[in-house]
């Protein structure tokens, strides 16, 4: 593997660090479909496992862990089918499974608000988008 | 394409040069399982991610379990705040090419509690590698699966 050292980068105005970026940097990514087969995973960063824990519920097992579970891990809007326009969303949480969120893995639950905070219906979508950033061990 | 010497290497670089030179890899298992601390819950089905089983298929990428243990172990204390000892994943000697079984016997040291495959003493059977033409695919009940005894 080749090796390019660079501590600074410079846009000819402003110097950066490199570590700057690698620290703002996606640390995971999961793209996942619970729809058309049992879990098809689409697309990963620094996944080892994803876990189908229940009706819209997985958790994301990390390879690389974090160094501590204060990491951001964002969930986004998902969908339930190829073509759907209704709005649905993936938190890191569970309703099914204990709730996961350490270094090395992350609980997630997808589905639709049913009027109040506490009323997240369970979904099953066929697009299921994650995030995470933060610091690596 | 020849895997570099990747020992002293942090983990995350070899997982973004993996990504780069090592085709994907889809498993033909998947691990069904159940909780024993979660009687409730419905079974769960452990799905391998691609790029790490190509991983796994390469070798010299992925560090030895053992070292997901010491973490966890390090974790599981009431004082942990965060890790001092993450230079197990990037310093220890990467484990060499494993086959399918073998890389699926790692993820389930790794990604599935102990109370599952290493302590659960009950009669009933509560983990099962199977073809992934086993699981089925309507999803209407998922929260009532169990595994058939």
């Amino acid at each position: 593997m080749s090796t390019i050292n660079v501590s600074n980068l410079n846009d000819g105005t402003t110097t950066v660090p490199t570590t700057f970026v690698n620290s703002g940097s996606a640390k995971a990514y999961a793209h996942y479909d619970m729809v058309t087969t049992s879990l098809t995973v689409r697309k990963t960063l620094n996944c080892s496992s994803l876990t189908d824990d229940g009706t819209a519920a997985v958790t994301t097992n990390y390879t690389s862990n974090l160094s501590d579970a204060f990491y951001v891990a964002g969930g986004h809007t998902g969908r339930d089918s190829a073509t759907s326009t209704t709005a649905y969303a993936i938190y890191p949480t569970s309703k099914s499974a204990t709730i996961t969120y350490s270094t090395s893995a992350t609980s997630w639950q997808g589905g639709f608000n049913g009027g109040t905070s506490s009323a997240l219906t369970a979904n099953d979508m066929f697009i299921n988008l994650m995030t995470l950033h933060g610091d690596l061990a | 394409m020849d895997t570099p010497e990747f020992k002293d290497t942090h983990l995350w670089d070899r997982l973004c040069w993996a990504k780069e030179n090592i085709e994907p890899y889809e498993s033909k298992y998947r691990v069904l399982f159940e909780d024993p601390n979660e009687p409730d819950e419905p079974a769960k089905v452990l799905c391998p991610d691609p790029n790490w089983m190509g991983c796994a298929l390469n070798g010299g990428i992925l560090p030895p379990v053992w070292v997901y243990g010491e973490l966890a172990k390090d974790e599981s204390k009431p004082d942990f705040k965060k890790h001092t000892r993450g230079y197990l994943l990037h310093e220890t000697e990467p484990v060499p090419a494993m086959t399918e079984e073998e890389a699926i016997e790692y993820l389930i040291q790794k990604d599935i509690a102990p109370s599952v495959w290493r302590d659960y003493k009950g009669n009933r059977t509560i983990m099962k590698i199977v073809p992934v033409e086993l699981i089925p695919s309507d999803r209407s009940f998922r929260n009532a699966w169990r595994i058939a005894q």
